[in-house]
């Protein structure tokens, strides 16, 4: 359902519950919600909303409509009203063309019809049959779109952005903080103008760290404003109108919708680029996300494509077949941390952090927690799902475990205090967590998946090969526990590692070989 | 050819339209002959872009007094160019536009260039309605620019004229001539979009000339479905540099 429908329509007082429950027997025995029931099945079916919106009729009158397949109070809301279209049978029909009777073409048209079927083609003679099908199409002026996008406009104080990043939200994450870096990257080139574009209704605390230079436009709140084909339409202008040498887009549904349906024409004038770290997968463990439903369609329209791991750009090239040269691997720069104080101590202290979600498979930790009582673990990260709510309940209820809440950033977590990191992810690219665990000196223990084995190694840390085996997991602990100056060497080497491979300086090296990243290569190679 | 005094030049644009363009000019002729019978001067220049030969030949057998048409051939593969290629052969004062495989009102330009003169010279005409047939049987009312509900805003989303039919003074196409899309290379299309969003914006008012219609046909495969197919949109326009205004 469109959410957008819901509030459209709650809005418009032309849905009536009661109304609604009373007519339909059935909808008021097994409709959870009255109004939902409408947007889903209801107008389909024929039934009215309340007794100002005749559904039937409407259609009936409005074939444009019809012929689109779209919930008819909801473009009487939005259009019909404005328009002059009737919505109620007692209405009279305040214009004869909005019908298919044959009558309401205008009788000059028919003579001419049947003049140009008599002297010309006579596939148009208008005869009954023929008139009956003639639909009448109502030249629509939504203004709407227009509205918002000027608006959009009047916000950019540039006509000319060198750079334009398409980001869903900017919230205390791996991929944001990476985000942050390209920005940074973007706005410290010569006479940059940087644009920073948010699609998705959610909070973004981490907007304060974006360097003032750069505009800022929160997209999301017009979501809800326009149907998505519209939406569409407003940012592919806003592409075409305003000139971008560069848009990145990492992570927005809606900009990925942008250059799968008009790709072509926004790289006329400007080069595409994206960022791409891992697949999600679904309840039945199939990959899912934007590489899998987008990079098909849009990778002719892209320049390069950015991961934080080999693994990943190997994975889509192997399935794909994508071209190698189509992926450029940045290592994520991570420098400011807690270091770990590498002194072997009796402490059985394990921190844990990340978001509470299906990704970070808090029931792994919490089966981990259930057979090491002796060690605590330390929680940090808020829980996004309600279906880990039973899981989260009961690692609250053990002793062993505290729950210390959000975080804001990897820098504030205290790799500093813990014996070591405990890392149960499912499926990742190389998370900002583990290059900054590795980067403190702290030993770790991580689930080996995505790209998470090019940093920790077995000679730097240990690796849960199968990560559903959770006396791996135990074994692994405690052999840090016991072997404190072995795990510490581990440690030691990743750390190393991280110090030489993922650096801002070389971050920034990679992307400034970015062909057409930078202005410089704009101008060199165009 | 008679290059003395003509009032309007008819600009028809073909390229693979086989048996239509015989039943197009036919409409045209009619069109043609009814302002001829009101004193009207006029002249043809058939554009052929790209052309198919059985298109070619069925133009070049057309019953007509040659010396009244001016044929030019191309091969633009691009509806904007070869529009902009027969205006520039053009020596009328006035331009029309028609598509080679439409049908138009017989007094579409008897009475376009009456309205032509009392709306005055930045004036560009529309038929009052569109009927399409073929594929699909619909019909509908242009807007004109005048009436209280027309708002630039709305062309971000859609056209408001049907196909490129227009009659307007020759320097109006000559100062906004039609930008060239070849949407299978560039993403653009929507030519006639465009150019209405361009003349707009340069202070054209786009009108209705009363009790004419267009018929439009609609044919599978035709250029609009390859438009949304390769995912066509409307070039930049100064238009929406500001809506506002």
């Amino acid at each position: 359902m469109r959410i957008y429908e819901y509030f459209l329509i709650l809005k418009s007082g032309l849905f009536d519950k009661k109304y609604y429950l009373n007519q339909y027997e059935d909808v008021k025995q097994h409709a959870k919600n009255a109004l939902y029931h409408y947007i889903k099945n209801g107008w389909r079916e024929g039934r009215n909303p309340s007794a100002l919106f005749d559904t039937n009729l409407y259609l009936t009158h409005n074939p444009d409509v019809k012929r689109k397949g779209i919930n008819p109070l909801v473009h009487y809301i939005r259009y019909g009203k404005k328009e002059g279209r009737f919505a109620y049978p007692d209405n009279s029909i305040p214009n004869k063309c909005y019908t298919t009777n044959q009558n309401i073409i205008p009788s000059w048209i028919i003579e001419e019809m049947k003049n140009i079927g008599r002297e010309i083609d006579p596939s148009i003679y208008p005869n009954n049959n023929r008139l009956s099908q003639y639909l009448y199409y109502s030249y629509p002026v939504h203004t709407k779109p227009g509205e918002i996008y000027q608006k959009i406009v009047d916000q950019c104080k540039y006509q000319h952005y060198t750079h334009c990043f398409a980001l869903p939200w900017l919230k205390r994450g791996g991929a944001d903080f990476v985000a942050l870096q390209h920005i940074e990257f973007a706005t410290k080139q010569p006479n940059s103008k940087v644009l920073v574009v948010l699609t998705e209704p959610e909070d973004s605390p981490w907007v304060s760290r974006v360097p003032n230079s750069v505009d800022i436009i929160d997209l999301s709140k017009y979501i809800w404003e326009l149907p998505n084909e519209d939406f569409l339409k407003v940012i592919t202008r806003l592409l075409l109108q305003v000139q971008i040498d560069v848009l990145h887009i990492i992570n927005s549904k809606y900009f990925w919708d942008a250059v799968k349906f008009y790709g072509l024409a926004i790289r006329n004038k400007t080069k595409i680029f994206a960022s791409l770290y891992c697949d999600d997968f679904d309840l039945d463990g199939q990959p899912v996300g934007f590489a899998r439903d987008y990079l098909p369609s849009c990778y002719m329209h892209l320049n390069t494509v950015f991961t934080d791991n080999t693994y990943f750009s190997e994975l889509l090239h192997n399935i794909y077949g994508f071209k190698k040269s189509l992926f450029k691997v940045l290592y994520s720069p991570v420098n400011n941390v807690k270091m770990h104080q590498q002194n072997p101590s009796n402490n059985k202290s394990i921190l844990w952090a990340g978001r509470l979600d299906r990704q970070k498979r808090p029931d792994l930790l919490l089966n981990i927690a259930k057979k090491i009582p002796e060690a605590t673990f330390y929680i940090y990260g808020e829980p996004l799902l309600e279906s880990q709510k039973e899981i989260i309940e009961e690692l609250i209820s053990l002793k062993n475990v505290k729950m210390k809440g959000a975080f804001n950033g990897v820098e504030t977590l205290p790799f500093d205090t813990h014996t070591l990191f405990l890392y149960t992810s499912q499926w990742d690219g190389i998370p900002t967590i583990i290059i900054s665990a590795a980067l403190s000196g702290i030993p770790i223990v991580a689930s080996s998946v995505g790209g998470i084995e090019e940093v920790i190694k077995n000679d730097r840390g240990f690796l849960i090969n199968d990560i559903e085996d959770i006396d791996a997991y135990v074994k692994s602990i405690k052999t840090i526990f016991n072997e404190q100056e072995k795990a510490l060497i581990k440690a030691q080497n990743a750390q190393k590692y991280v110090k030489n491979n993922h650096t801002q300086l070389s971050f920034f090296h990679h992307l400034e070989n970015t062909p057409y990243y930078i202005k410089n290569h704009i101008d060199s190679l165009s | 050819m008679h290059k003395s005094k003509i009032d309007i030049s008819l600009v028809v644009t073909f390229h693979s339209e086989k048996l239509l363009a015989h039943l197009t000019l036919n409409s045209i002729e009619r069109c043609r002959k009814y302002a001829e019978s009101h004193g009207i001067s006029t002249e043809y220049v058939w554009v052929l872009d790209n052309i198919d030969q059985e298109t070619k030949e069925i133009l070049l057998d057309y019953p007509i007094d040659s010396s009244n048409v001016t044929i030019l051939e191309v091969n633009h593969g691009d509806a904007g160019d070869s529009r902009n290629s027969g205006i520039a052969a053009t020596s009328g004062e006035i331009i029309g536009i028609f598509d080679g495989d439409d049908y138009y009102s017989e007094n579409w330009i008897e009475r376009s260039i009456h309205y032509l003169n009392v709306y005055g010279d930045n004036t560009i005409l529309h038929p009052e309605y569109m009927v399409s047939f073929g594929e699909e049987y619909s019909f509908g009312r242009h807007i004109d620019q005048t009436e209280n509900f027309f708002s630039k805003k709305g062309l971000l989303t859609h056209n408001f004229w049907t196909s490129a039919w227009s009659i307007a003074k020759k320097d109006t196409y000559l100062r906004i001539p039609y930008v060239a899309t070849n949407v299978k290379k560039t993403g653009y299309g929507y030519e006639d979009w465009h150019w209405n969003c361009e003349t707009i914006s340069s202070g054209f008012i786009h009108r209705l000339t009363p009790k004419t219609v267009g018929f439009y046909r609609r044919r599978p495969g035709s250029r609009l479905s390859i438009e949304a197919e390769n995912g066509g949109i409307m070039a930049p326009s100064k238009l929406f540099e500001n809506l506002n205004e």
